[in-house]
């Protein structure tokens, strides 16, 4: 496989891995001290710290997929647009555009930068506090 | 033909120098502009003329600066920050964003913005 073949298989590993929160499988995935960021505090996450934010999503959120709305190889990784959804505790549809910058070094993921608008999970953060 | 981030910096320099007509050139008749991802999107040129002379309304002092793009054959994929001045508050807003461009030859022909509508500046003020 050529770099870019690389990447996009990497990419469809760690979709698959988050989309099941399988924790081993995203941990191995992650080199030890990549780096998760945000825009909307645009704070630096570990990867222990990221995978707790996927299993409190998934400890609220039912039925989660992702339709990949765009994917492409860079020269040091991939981004995607994509839309997260799920079903709410109260049965409700949930939906989450983002765009995701992946930095790939070695065959792991040493950097992501996610996109998005907060607004998108404010249903996600009433249901878990209510 | 140049370079997608070269057309791409020359539509902003012409939207900051007010050429609003130079800007609409480099985008396609048909053009797809997502301003806000989920946002309804605005459809062809004269949408994104209103648009523009809403921004221009609203914004000032812009400062917009790219800190990482990629290319593939049709598309350009950027990370930036943009400081501009909302006029109606006197407030400076801030925000990271990214910028997913589709090219049709050398023109834009879909375009989607991603960032917080809300001001991380702003917040961030309130908290500290």
């Amino acid at each position: 496989m050529n770099d870019a073949e690389e990447h996009l298989a990497l990419a469809e590993r760690y979709m698959r891995a988050i989309t099941d929160c399988d924790v081993e499988a995203v941990r191995d995935i992650y080199a030890p001290d990549a780096r998760i960021w945000h825009n909307f505090d645009q704070a630096v996450q570990s990867v222990e710290d990221n995978i707790k934010t996927l299993t409190w999503i998934h400890g609220r959120l039912r039925d989660i997929r992702y339709d990949i709305v765009r994917r492409e190889p860079i020269p040091d990784g991939f981004y995607q647009q994509h839309v997260r959804r799920g079903r709410l505790p109260s049965g409700a549809e949930f939906a989450m555009p983002a765009c995701a910058i992946v930095k790939i070094d070695n065959g792991r993921i040493v950097a992501l930068d996610e996109y998005l608008d907060t607004a998108h999970t404010q249903p996600l953060r009433a249901a878990a506090a209510s | 033909m140049a370079d997608k981030l070269t057309i791409y910096k020359s539509m902003l320099e012409a939207s900051t120098a007010g050429e609003k007509q130079k800007f609409l050139d480099f985008l396609t008749d048909d053009i797809e502009y997502h301003y806000h991802v989920t946002t309804r999107p605005l459809l062809g040129k004269e949408w994104v003329e209103k648009f523009l002379n809403k921004y221009n309304e609203i914004c000032a002092d812009v400062d917009l600066q790219i800190h990482r793009h990629a290319e593939t054959d049709d598309c350009l994929f950027v990370e930036g920050y943009e400081e501009y001045t909302d006029l109606r508050t006197g407030e400076r807003v801030a925000h990271p964003f990214a910028g997913v461009m589709e090219f049709r030859g050398d023109k834009i022909c879909k375009w989607r913005d991603y960032f917080e509508m809300n001001n991380p500046k702003q917040d961030q003020a309130a908290s500290g």
